[in-house]
């Protein structure tokens, strides 16, 4: 539980952060994907669901286990990987909401993070040809607030993962989508500006209006 | 010598000072437990012990009564009432004797008055009162009716009877008015007409056919509202209530709003704090005001760690280690690494490989995920701000939350939040103008 107050003096005004990705990727049984022997009858899909750093290193420096809450019909369906890496692959039919705890080592003195993430094994589009890899992958940042100072040093230690400039087959995500993405909500937000600046005059407007009516 | 000597010799006579003589208190006692209905007797017998009742005998019938007040005399006696011609003689009883109201007026004869109508003849007929509806016998016959009945109208309309015409109640009256108005401007033509007569011949004038039948219209409507009405029209000015209310508060939000949208921009320039000099006092005086606050200030970095903004860093350093020195006599370890990690100058990029971010403002403490920091909404607001997202062609949560799209993100919506606030003014301004006009236009 919650370490004594030695471990717990924090390190003001900063925030450090790490980005993580989590979901899931699966696969029909095919020729090259097997099905595993003893699974049930009706499963139709091998899937992992995991954790992991961006650019594949490892996160153990910081996470100390990671806790997979799989549907009940499963066997033990609470898995608790406590060591990298942070996955869990199963075979199934359906898709469900898959609970992720991610704990954090005992020098961060923090609570366990939640995260839900939808299984995916169906492709969005039905049509056509079934692809041999679903995935369902996203990106998110882990983010200490005035770390301790013990967390602290262990984070200013280890590098985290930058993003790599462009996407390629591995990386989904990259600092290309980043602008991209930022560009878009620029634009947007010029856009929306724009509405409020002209709703402004509006009003104002019609406040005159209103006066010169009423007096 | 007691007082009560002093008062003989003074030759005073005290009966409340008596009493309080020890030689008359004693008797008191034993004598007003006699007056109880027991006799002494059985009293003794119970000894001190006294019934935890009062037993005293009440009267069954209620006192007789008492009165010192002398019965006032009646008489019988005759009196003539006034307003009758015929001088008949009654008798009735009257309180006093009966030479007291030897002289009296009969005190109900002055409600016996007479409506002073104008007198109509032929002659002022033809004069100034001539008219093809109303013949001068119809116009007698109305007039002898009010005086027979004093104007009241309900009983005229009643008792009209005149070669079969047929004449509605207000008909009557504004004959009647106008009629009565003509002579009484004609009688007073030539000489002066006092205040009095003046208001009347007015208030004649004033008379309005169509707005006393107009009037009645609306008194009948009102009177034949079935429950239903009456009680949709007690909602209806319930809900008028409210709308006044609503008015009145948005106009003050309409205010406030206006002016936050009008709020004069910072004037400041930054310049003065674009050399360290100039930065380092900044901290300082931001340090100062944080310490006025009273709160417990433990921030060890400096804002101006960013290397780019620093050229002369032995300032900062110092002031970092000062900072931190009280705590690094507990804990050395782990302090060194942060100070020596502080007072690294690091670059950009390095910051970012790291994901450090300095802080001006406070945060709180604890791990989170960066897409959980985005801002919400009450739940109605924030179904508008989707369908706003929606058109804008962008997702309601980012799809690569990264510090930097989060901060983005988060801008964005609050913009698009204050955009739905003015339009939804601006909505209402636009209805109530509306409203004005076509109020105006009835």
């Amino acid at each position: 539980m919650a370490p004594p107050t030695t471990n717990s003096k924090r390190v003001k005004g900063i925030s450090i952060s790490r980005p993580i990705l989590y979901g899931n990727v699966a696969s029909p049984f095919s020729e090259k994907v097997e099905k595993p022997a003893g699974s049930p009858v009706d499963h139709t899909h091998l899937w992992t669901v995991f954790v992991r750093d961006p650019n594949g290193k490892d996160l153990s420096y910081f996470i100390k286990k990671v806790v997979f809450k799989l549907h009940d019909t499963y066997d033990s369906p609470t898995r608790s990987i406590e060591s990298p890496p942070f996955e869990v692959t199963e075979t199934g039919w359906g898709e469900f909401e898959i609970g992720i705890k991610i704990y954090f080592v005992s020098e961060s003195s923090e609570k366990n993070l939640s995260l839900f993430h939808h299984l995916k094994l169906h492709p969005f589009n039905r049509e056509g040809e079934p692809p041999a890899v679903v995935e369902s992958v996203l990106y998110e940042e882990v983010v200490f607030n005035e770390p301790t100072e013990k967390m602290f040093g262990i984070l200013t230690s280890t590098p985290g993962s930058l993003l790599p400039f462009k996407n390629d087959a591995e990386h989904k995500f990259s600092k290309e989508m980043e602008m991209q993405e930022l560009d878009r909500l620029k634009h947007a937000l010029s856009e929306v500006m724009k509405q409020v600046n002209e709703q402004r005059d509006r009003l104002v407007e019609l406040e005159k209006e209103k006066k010169e009516l009423t007096s | 010598m007691s007082s009560s000597d002093i008062l003989d010799v003074l030759n005073i006579q005290s009966s409340h000072v008596q009493k309080k003589r020890p030689g008359d208190a004693k008797p008191a006692g034993p004598k007003k437990k006699k007056q109880g209905t027991m006799n002494r007797e059985l009293y003794n017998l119970i000894g001190q012990n006294a019934p935890p009742i009062a037993m005293e005998k009440t009267s069954k019938f209620k006192s007789r009564l008492n009165s010192s007040v002398k019965t006032t005399p009646w008489s019988y006696t005759s009196f003539v009432n006034e307003a009758r011609q015929d001088g008949l003689e009654l008798h009735h009883w009257i309180k006093g004797s009966s030479d007291l109201a030897k002289d009296k007026e009969y005190p109900f004869a002055k409600f016996n008055s007479k409506i002073n109508i104008p007198e109509l003849t032929e002659d002022n007929y033809k004069e100034s009162l001539g008219s093809e509806d109303w013949s001068f016998e119809e116009t007698k016959h109305l007039f002898e009716l009010a005086n027979d009945f004093d104007i009241n109208w309900f009983v005229i309309y009643d008792r009209y009877d005149f070669d079969g015409a047929e004449r509605s109640l207000e008909d009557l009256k504004e004959r009647f008015y106008d009629a009565c108005e003509k002579l009484l401007t004609k009688k007073y033509e030539s000489s002066y007409t006092d205040e009095k007569t003046q208001t009347l011949i007015d208030n004649l004038k004033s008379f309005d056919k169509s707005k006393e039948l107009e009037r009645k219209e609306y008194l009948s409507r009102l009177l034949q509202r079935n429950p239903t009405e009456i009680a949709e029209e007690q909602s209806l000015v319930i809900e008028a209530r409210k709308f006044e209310l609503s008015a009145k508060k948005m106009l003050q939000e309409r205010a406030g709003l206006l002016q936050l949208l009008d709020s004069a921009q910072s004037t400041g320039s930054v310049s003065q704090y674009l050399t360290s000099q100039g930065l380092t006092q900044l901290y300082n005086n931001l340090m100062l005001a944080d310490k006025g606050k009273k709160r417990k200030v433990e921030v060890p970095v400096p804002p101006q760690i960013d290397s780019s903004l620093i050229r002369g860093s032995d300032k900062h350093k110092k002031i970092t280690a000062a900072s931190i020195a009280p705590e690094s006599a507990k804990k050395p370890e782990p302090l060194t690494h942060a100070s020596e990690m502080l007072a690294k100058r690091l670059s950009a990029e390095e910051r970012e490989i790291y994901g450090l971010t300095i802080h001006q403002d406070k945060i709180s403490a604890g791990v989170n995920l960066r897409s959980n920091k985005i801002s919400s909404y009450k739940p109605a607001v924030q179904a508008k701000i989707a369908s706003t997202l929606n058109e804008l062609g962008i997702s309601t949560k980012p799809t690569i939350p990264t510090g930097k799209v989060c901060e983005k993100f988060d801008e964005l919506l609050h913009a698009i939040s204050i955009l739905l606030e003015t339009k939804r003014q601006t909505d209402k301004l636009e209805t109530e103008i509306r409203l004005i006009q076509s109020q105006r236009e009835d």
